[in-house]
């Protein structure tokens, strides 16, 4: 055992690093903790996420090309035999891009209508990671629920690009910043 | 079936009106994506619908096009009428939209990529660049005074108490007229903070590296763009203040308006800066894009046009497809297939032109099978009347060989239908000799090529056949020629006058003997008693030199007037209307008692052969009957007497039998001797009178015979048994091995009572009859 699993490092270590790569040419996003609170009979989402836009991104925002993302997350009550019943919903739009004459980066967030700026694109990737405090439904509208599921991702508007890169963004792995949905569950009692 | 068959008609009807439509809303499409290309603020997700859409269209009318063009393909491989055509006239109308549409495409294409590479210049690049370095420095003095009034601040603010410091700062701020001013303590908290804007309660917080690089003890200034574009210089400083231990990590944000000129130029260059740094970066997926909707236009363009040539050549040749279909059905004998004229132009005109010659061709041959029809009518007529003609009928071909004849025809010359048919003549005479005369009487004129049409070759032959001589009257003429060499040849009328020259015969002699028998007999009375009377009277007077002369004479003329006298009398007998009285007896019994009185004759044994297992009732005169058995067997026993027999013992055998099939049964009585037979030459006049070889006979025996047996309707005949084709079969004939001479007579049984063995007089007369018995 010992043996095959020395065998295997260094091949593993290989694709490990390959795949780690492939994440950073190509780009990608994903929903790594959501932590949901009631407070004051609403519901607060805290949520952590990754985003590493690929080089051709950066590229394309050096070069004034804004991009958009939103952030959707919604909770629903799983049924057996029938689709989710969707209680509540919400979308959050945010924009980072890159102002040339201050040699900042800006994010900004619609629903805040707030505007941050950033001397590197670091900070300002952290900044849109880092969702706190969302209002996402009154608790009273989830009240009473046996079982509840909630979920989130992030999203890129391919529709706010400009025409030229919504066909290579649809196809092309590098613009493929959306991720997989999040999910959570909720109780009644109790929301984590 | 039949639903699914209407299904599938509903379906290719409505693929053109759903193919016409798809083109439509790819034109529409196609304006909206150009549109959309120039559009700047657009709905959500509008391009990629219209993309999206305009690709399903593509694909439909991909789908449309490659179904038309692989039913072409089956239709061209089947050879299916106006394939070919369609295939032409498709390549020609695709060729010539193709054509124009692929140059207007390529040329698009370069004028498209060579304008967008137009746009983009090096030295505008550089100048867009300096531009912005240009603003950028314009900002450095204002920036640079910011700072210096921000450190000013800071030391300022050091100097001051912290229980005011946020009065102090308030003052400070307005003094270095920033726009706002903040503390910010350990973990980033607001220590104290001054804005311009009453409004402004959350003061703008510098990001996380601005602050790290101030607490690190270096100052930090930079432009901050804000939220609504307007800059603002944004300067952070490390506030060393020794009221608290932790005042070294405090740290002092100020933010400075810049002029509104500036700031407005400012963000236009930015604008400028922004758009041509987008083009640039965009200018390569710009012409891909633009290239896609040519693309997507050439795709339409020639998928459109494929598709309406196929509608096109569809429509055009339907008249065609249909006129070959139709040719095609005219030529398989439907003349009743009318296609519809559903357009005006030269094709319609083509179309009509065939409906007309179609029902033509449709009259005609209704005409021609109407006549067919009553040519077949007329011939089964004509058929029907030879066939039940008593005269034979045959007809021969050139080389002599015969094609037809009626049944009458087989029964003159005595030879089945397939010995008949299909053979040469001149075979058939070999195979039957005795049909030689026939052949004979046309041979030396159908070897000279005559008879010429409309020419009668006439000639009375004579034949043997199972029943006897017969006299045939036959007849060649030549048939009209034919201009197939099949049609023509010769006919032949074959008629039986056997009968009709014997009636002939026998009327005159009859007449003949009735005249003779009236003339003759009444002078005969008189002269016989006048001879009597003379040797009477005369007789004793005379002296013994003229007494036997006289004597002698008398005798004579009286012996002879007796014999004339019995002359007259059968002369008489035979031409005496006929008067029997028919009923019914036994022929067998008759035949039997009239044998026996034979018995005794000495000089010729004449014996009964009776075959027949039953009494043999007919409808006869009995004593009329014995008159012919006496005449037959007494003209035997004379031809025996005077020539005798070929063997040593002379014999007469009288032979009785039934013949014929059911129904048509008649009783044959045969008189046979072992004689040498008939002269040859004599045989056809062996019933007539005076018909005789013999010195002494009178020739009324057969003659009277004959009458006897036309009075009971039936037949006689006479033959010599060596000179006939078939051997003699009966008893009489097997026991004088085929020699002799042959009386057949047969008679028509008595109808209905052809089973005697009821009756009771049947008993006594078999046992008299059985010939073999009485030997």
């Amino acid at each position: 055992m010992n043996a095959m699993t020395g065998h295997l490092r260094w091949p593993l270590t290989l694709l490990l690093a390959a795949l780690l790569y492939g994440q950073a040419a190509w780009g990608g996003s994903r929903v790594v903790d959501v932590h949901a609170e009631v407070r004051d009979g609403v519901v607060f989402v805290d949520a952590d996420l990754v985003i590493s836009p690929s080089q051709e991104v950066i590229d394309a925002m050096r070069n004034s090309i804004a991009l958009n993302l939103v952030i959707e997350a919604d909770i629903a009550e799983p049924r057996e035999w029938l689709w989710d019943r969707r209680l509540a919903s919400d979308a959050r739009r945010l924009k980072l891009e890159y102002h040339a004459l201050s040699r900042t980066w800006m994010v900004t967030d619609f629903a805040a209508r707030e505007t941050h700026t950033f001397t590197d694109l670091s900070g300002a990737v952290d900044s849109l990671s880092r969702i706190r405090a969302w209002r996402l439904t009154r608790w009273e509208r989830l009240e009473g629920r046996d079982r509840l599921l909630g979920r989130l991702r992030v999203r890129l508007q391919v529709n706010k690009l400009p025409l030229p890169l919504r066909v290579p963004a649809l196809i092309d792995p590098a613009w493929d910043l959306d991720s997989d949905w999040f999910l959570w569950s909720l109780s009644g009692d109790r929301i984590e | 079936m039949r639903r699914g068959r209407g299904i599938r008609k509903v379906i290719r009807r409505l693929i053109p009106v759903v193919s016409a439509m798809v083109v439509v809303l790819l034109l529409v499409l196609l304006y909206l994506v150009s549109d959309s290309l120039r559009a700047v603020e657009q709905p959500e997700g509008l391009f990629l619908t219209l993309l999206g859409a305009s690709a399903a269209g593509l694909l439909f009318l991909a789908l449309v096009v490659v179904a038309h063009i692989l039913r072409l393909i089956r239709d061209y491989r089947r050879g299916k009428p106006g394939a070919r055509l369609t295939a032409r006239l498709v390549l020609t109308f695709v060729s010539l939209a193709a054509v124009p549409v692929v140059i207007v495409f390529y040329f698009s294409l370069t004028f498209v990529q060579r304008g967008i590479d137009s746009w983009f210049d090096v030295q505008v690049e550089q100048a867009m660049t300096d531009a912005l370095s240009l603003s950028q420095m314009s900002f450095d003095g204002r920036m640079r005074q910011a700072l210096d009034d921000t450190r000013r601040a800071a030391r300022q603010l050091r100097d001051g108490g912290s229980e005011l410091i946020a009065i102090e700062l308030s003052q400070i701020r307005r003094d270095t007229g920033a726009q706002e001013m903040t503390i910010l303590g350990q973990r980033n908290l607001i220590v104290a903070s001054s804005s311009d804007d009453p409004k402004d309660i959350v003061p703008a917080r510098a990001d996380e590296s601005a602050l790290a690089h101030a607490r690190s003890g270096r100052d930090f200034i930079g432009l901050d763009p804000g939220g609504d574009g307007n800059l603002q210089i944004r300067v952070v400083v490390p506030l060393e203040a020794g009221l608290t231990s932790e005042g070294g990590k405090r740290v002092l944000q100020a933010l400075f308006d810049v002029p509104g000129a500036a700031n407005e130029l400012s963000k236009s260059v930015q604008a400028a800066f922004d758009d041509y740094r987008e083009l640039v970066f965009l200018h390569k997926s710009l012409k891909q894009t633009f290239s896609l909707a040519l693309t997507l236009a050439l795709l339409l363009s020639l998928l459109t046009a494929v598709w309406l040539a196929f509608l096109a050549a569809r429509r055009l040749l339907s008249p065609i497809r249909e006129l070959a279909s139709g040719t095609r059905a005219v030529a398989e004998g439907d003349y009743s297939l009318r296609l519809p004229v559903d357009r005006r132009d030269d094709l319609g005109q083509l179309v009509q032109s065939f409906n007309t010659m179609t029902a033509r061709v449709r009259r005609a041959h209704d005409v021609m099978r109407e006549l067919q029809e009553l040519a077949d009518k007329e011939r089964d007529y004509l058929d029907t009347v030879i066939e039940h003609l008593s005269s034979g009928v045959l007809t021969l071909s050139f080389d002599g060989r015969v094609i037809s004849g009626n049944s009458a025809s087989q029964h003159i010359l005595g030879i089945a239908g397939d010995e008949l048919f299909e053979r040469n003549f001149e075979e058939i005479c070999e195979e039957h000799p005795n049909l030689r005369p026939l052949c004979e009487a046309f041979e030396g004129a159908v070897e000279d090529g005559a008879p010429h049409p409309g020419e009668t070759l006439e000639a009375q032959v004579r034949i043997m056949n199972g029943s006897g001589r017969k006299v045939l009257l036959a007849r060649l003429a030549a048939l009209p020629p034919g201009s197939d060499a099949e049609v023509g040849g010769y006919v032949v009328v074959l008629e039986d006058v056997t009968a009709l020259i014997q009636a002939q015969r026998d009327a005159a002699w009859s007449e003949v003997a009735r005249r003779l028998a009236h003339e003759i007999k009444n002078p005969l009375t008189p002269i016989g008693l006048s001879a009597e009377r003379l040797r009477r009277r005369i007789l004793p007077q005379l002296d013994q030199t003229h007494g036997p002369i006289l004597d002698r004479a008398t005798a004579t003329i009286i012996a002879q007037v007796g014999a004339m006298k019995q002359m007259v009398n059968e002369f008489a007998e035979y031409a005496r209307p006929p008067e029997a009285r028919l009923e019914r007896i036994d022929l067998a019994a008759l035949t039997a008692q009239v044998v026996e009185l034979y018995r005794g004759n000495t000089a010729v044994k004449v014996r009964l052969h009776c075959e027949a297992p039953e009494p043999l009732w007919v409808d006869g005169d009995a004593n009329r009957l014995r008159q012919l058995l006496h005449n037959l067997i007494r003209n035997a026993c004379q031809a025996l007497a005077e020539n005798g027999p070929v063997d040593d013992e002379p014999r007469v055998l009288v032979g009785l039998r039934v013949v014929g099939e059911a129904g048509d049964r008649l009783a044959e009585l045969q008189v046979a001797d072992n004689g040498p037979g008939f002269p040859p030459d004599m045989l056809d006049r062996l019933f007539e009178p005076y018909a005789t070889t013999r010195p002494k006979g009178s020739g009324f025996g057969l003659a009277i015979v004959k009458k006897i047996v036309e009075e009971h309707a039936g037949a006689v005949h006479a033959w010599n048994a060596d000179e006939q084709p078939q051997a003699d079969d009966s008893t009489a004939g097997s026991l004088l091995a085929n020699r002799g001479a042959r009386v057949t007579i047969r008679l028509p049984l008595a109808s209905g009572r052809e089973d005697g063995a009821r009756d009771p007089a049947a008993p006594g007369s078999r046992a008299s009859m059985d010939g073999r018995g009485a030997e």
